[in-house]
């Protein structure tokens, strides 16, 4: 029964994930004194980003919530899995020193619902559809905007985007010119970081370089778990002015171990966008980009290790044709290709060890303008996957602008999740007799969804969003024991996720903005009768019924930033783990135009409190203190 | 008691943070800035301690935002002041910036040494020195080298590199 119990853990010990400590820095305060900002800074600033972008977004018929970059600079947030804690679409559970579960709408213990971009980049992993969140990095002060609409995207998104998309889009080169070096260090983590960026004359470009390190964390009785992490990335960006962008990152990490060994990851990537505005008043875009990522992971029996290396090619194009007759159309297409080389270990495998993956997508949308605020879009993509074959995933949205600055909004769609190498190539042990022997016959899971939202400004100073969701999900991932003797992956839960969420930002003064957002979460799900599954559906739920978080921005007079954030998880139901409420705050000191000085203290009224996994073994988030300067020149 | 009551009555009339209040906040900001790339030709001001002046010609909010924004704000020994440009008074009370909220601008004669800069989308027109355009929801800003001599205004190259657009002279 001891390999029942660790397959759900399985994926979990994969992702033995260890995310990252970045120190965010000064970025254009807008509240602040615009004037102490440079011409070129200022002609960087986003004035939608100014206004507290409801202008922009009110049109957008689904729940989309944006994180500015001043938001992540006034939490403190020094990894972008911290950042996304301000959205209050998403469930953000930190695992251990640096590894963490995030979903969106529930699903978060099967972390494989929710498809991750950073600048077009899709960041999930073939291994297990979730993202290795240590992996992935980002210089937070690069970072323009992340938009998190939870909620289905597969129509333009693609596969995975089943209950949620996250977009982490960074500025372009011309907004971050010139120097900036940050350095920050607490009683958990420290990191330093700087860029530089220079005009090319036909174009602009930035450089980048950060290190961070985590320490170990303690259990909740006090002991050691071995989870420290350091990790470094270097990366540019150069954005030509005939509209050609390209980037790329280089990093290499290590966490600590439980058997005292480290695990290693390392990876690079290459990313090439051309966007060109049409004489027909079109726009049309394509983006190409190799990733490669290697990991190590120190397994049982030692010595053995297992190793993996993925590289991914991905070419994609969308062609907005010029409105015609009411109608806008898009349609685009996309190549993917990954390349997984594995070195397996004698207990767990993934067969064969070398697998080569697919997909393959074409999507049109039409959106038609039925009246003068009514607005129908239509849209499906179908996609190719090695595995399954073809999925179609439709999508109807209807949008009603019932006042200037209202907008209710309904949609119906179908988001598919197609197979990992989890579903079907996990074998145990790695040779016959096995014990789990793949999931041959698993099938793309499917969500059904149903959504209805109200989003409106009733004045210049109070903007809100309110959604209420229906999930139907079918052919959920399960564990079958067959013939009584092995098991095999399959497809026998089902389930529905009902819910509401929503937020709202009310600009009381000019100086203080006050923000509040939650999720309440009603989450069923079941195994079939005939189903031999002997895990339960806990391996795909273990979501908090509700949430909710406050937040609090000041700005103070000698250009002093006063922000407060309180944060309450419900109750996970399987693991147990009990709710909790972190409050959070952070004062930043602009010294003088350039240098700018800020303490963050987080979870301040909690010693440690887990939020996932295991209340006896997990990893207890203890309270934090965190000292940063950044200087920019 | 009297505190609050008086946060009750003033909240109505704060200002809205509205993308257009936003965008006219950035173009402030810009007006301000302009002026340490420029250089004026003798007899620009009237006098060694006169005020370095910012005329708005038809957006009386715009006049609003620079008053709040230059308050203890200091460009060498001068002071800032920012005004409405009403008719012609600039023969009368002559400003150093010049800001055409809205349409070309109509000189009216040919070109006394301030800085012109209007808010046209279609791009600069003629006797413009600088003009703002809004560009992937961000203010930027076009100049003209050519109005620029005929002023007899100096622009510094950390303005001119800012710039999107560059009109040099006929030559």
């Amino acid at each position: 029964m001891r390999t029942y119990a660790s397959l759900p853990g399985c994926c979990t010990a994969i992702a033995v994930a260890i995310a990252l400590r970045a120190t965010p820095a000064l970025s254009a305060s807008l509240s602040q004194d615009l004037t102490s900002l440079s011409l070129e800074q200022l002609a960087s600033i986003e004035i939608t980003s100014v206004s507290g972008r409801a202008e922009q977004l009110s049109d957008a018929p689904a729940s989309v919530y944006v994180i500015t970059n001043d938001d992540i600079r006034r939490s403190g947030a020094r990894t972008l899995p911290e950042a996304l804690r301000l959205a209050p679409n998403l469930q953000v559970a930190r695992v251990s020193a640096s590894s963490y579960a995030i979903s969106a709408r529930g699903m978060n213990a099967a972390d494989n619902k929710l498809l991750v971009l950073l600048d077009g980049r899709i960041l999930y992993t073939p291994l297990y559809s979730g993202v290795l969140w240590y992996a992935q990095d980002v210089m937070l002060e690069d970072v323009e905007r992340i938009e998190v609409i939870s909620g289905p995207g597969s129509t333009v998104w693609g596969s995975n985007a089943v209950n949620g998309v996250i977009n982490v889009i960074t500025k372009p080169a011309a907004a971050t010119q010139g120097a900036l070096l940050a350095g920050g260090a607490g009683n958990t983590d420290r990191g330093a970081e700087g860029r530089y960026g220079a005009d090319l004359g036909n174009g602009k470009l930035r450089v980048y370089a950060k290190t961070i390190a985590d320490d170990r964390t303690d259990r909740s009785n006090g002991t050691e778990l071995r989870d420290a992490r350091d990790r470094s990335q270097a990366g540019f960006r150069v954005d030509w002015d005939f509209g050609v962008t390209l980037q790329g990152d280089v990093y290499s990490g290590k966490v600590d171990q439980p058997n005292r060994d480290r695990s290693s990851m390392s990876g690079g990537n290459l990313l090439s966008t051309w966007n060109r505005a049409l004489a027909d008043g079109g726009n049309f875009r394509a983006q190409a980009y190799f990733d490669r990522s290697e990991l190590e992971i120190p397994a049982v029996p030692i010595p053995q290790v297992f190793k993996e290396r993925l590289d991914i090619l991905d070419a994609s194009f969308q062609h907005d044709l010029p409105a015609w007759h009411d109608q806008s159309i898009s349609w685009g297409g996309e190549y993917r290709h990954a390349s997984d080389r594995l070195q397996n270990v004698s207990s767990i495998a993934y067969l064969p060890d070398d697998r080569d993956l697919h997909w393959a997508s074409l999507f049109a949308q039409d959106r038609a303008t039925l009246g003068p605020s009514l607005d129908l879009t239509a849209g499906v993509r179908l996609e190719h996957n090695s595995y399954t074959g073809l999925e179609a995933m439709p999508s109807l949205r209807l949008s009603w602008k019932s006042q200037p600055r209202a907008l209710v909004w309904g949609e119906v769609s179908r988001a598919v999740r197609t197979p990992s190498r989890l579903d079907r190539d996990l074998y145990a042990p790695a040779n016959p007799p096995f014990i789990i022997a793949g999931g041959p016959n698993f099938r793309s899971e499917t969500a059904d969804v149903v959504e209805l939202g109200y989003r409106a400004q009733p004045t210049d100073t109070l903007s809100y969003s309110a959604t209420a969701f229906a999930h139907r999900y079918r052919h959920l991932r399960s564990v079958e024991i067959i013939d009584g003797h092995f098991i095999q992956v399959a497809n026998q839960m089902y389930g529905t996720a009902t819910g509401v969420e929503g937020w709202a930002t009310w600009q009381v003064m000019p100086n203080w903005r006050l923000f509040a957002g939650g999720v309440y979460l009603r989450q069923r799900l079941h195994l079939r009768a005939d189903s031999t599954d002997p895990t339960g559906t806990a391996a795909a739920g273990d979501d908090p019924p509700a949430q909710w978080q406050v937040r609090s921005s000041f700005d103070l007079p000698r250009n002093v930033e006063l922000d407060f954030s309180v944060r309450h998880v419900g109750a996970l139901p399987s693991p147990e783990v009990p709710a909790y409420t972190a409050v959070d705050a952070r004062i930043g000191w602009r010294v003088q135009p350039g240098l700018e000085l800020s303490v963050v203290g987080e979870n301040l009224f909690d010693p440690a409190h887990v939020e996932f996994g295991s209340i006896a073994n997990g990893s207890a988030i203890p309270r934090t203190v965190f000292f940063k300067v950044v200087w920019t020149l | 008691m009297t505190l609050l009551a008086g946060l009750l009555i003033a909240l109505p009339v704060i200002a809205a943070d509205t993308e257009a209040a936003a965008e006219r906040r950035i173009k402030a900001a810009f007006l301000v800035k302009f002026v340490e790339y420029v250089e004026w030709p003798p007899g620009a001001f009237t006098g060694a301690d006169a005020p370095l002046v910012i005329g708005v010609a038809g957006d009386d909010a715009m006049v609003r935002e620079l008053q709040s924004m230059v308050v203890d704000r200091r460009f060498g020994e001068r002071r800032f002041e920012a005004r409405a440009v009403v008719g012609d008074d600039l023969a009368t009370h002559p400003v150093q910036v010049l800001f055409v909220a809205h349409g070309p601008y109509a000189p009216s004669d040919h070109g006394p040494p301030m800085l012109v800069v209007t808010d046209v989308p279609s791009g600069l027109g003629p006797g413009a020195t600088l003009n703002f355009v809004v560009k992937d929801g961000r203010v930027q800003f076009e100049a003209s080298l050519e109005d620029a001599e005929r002023r007899h205004l100096k622009l510094g190259s950390g303005l001119l590199s800012v710039a999107r657009n560059l009109r040099r002279g006929p030559g």
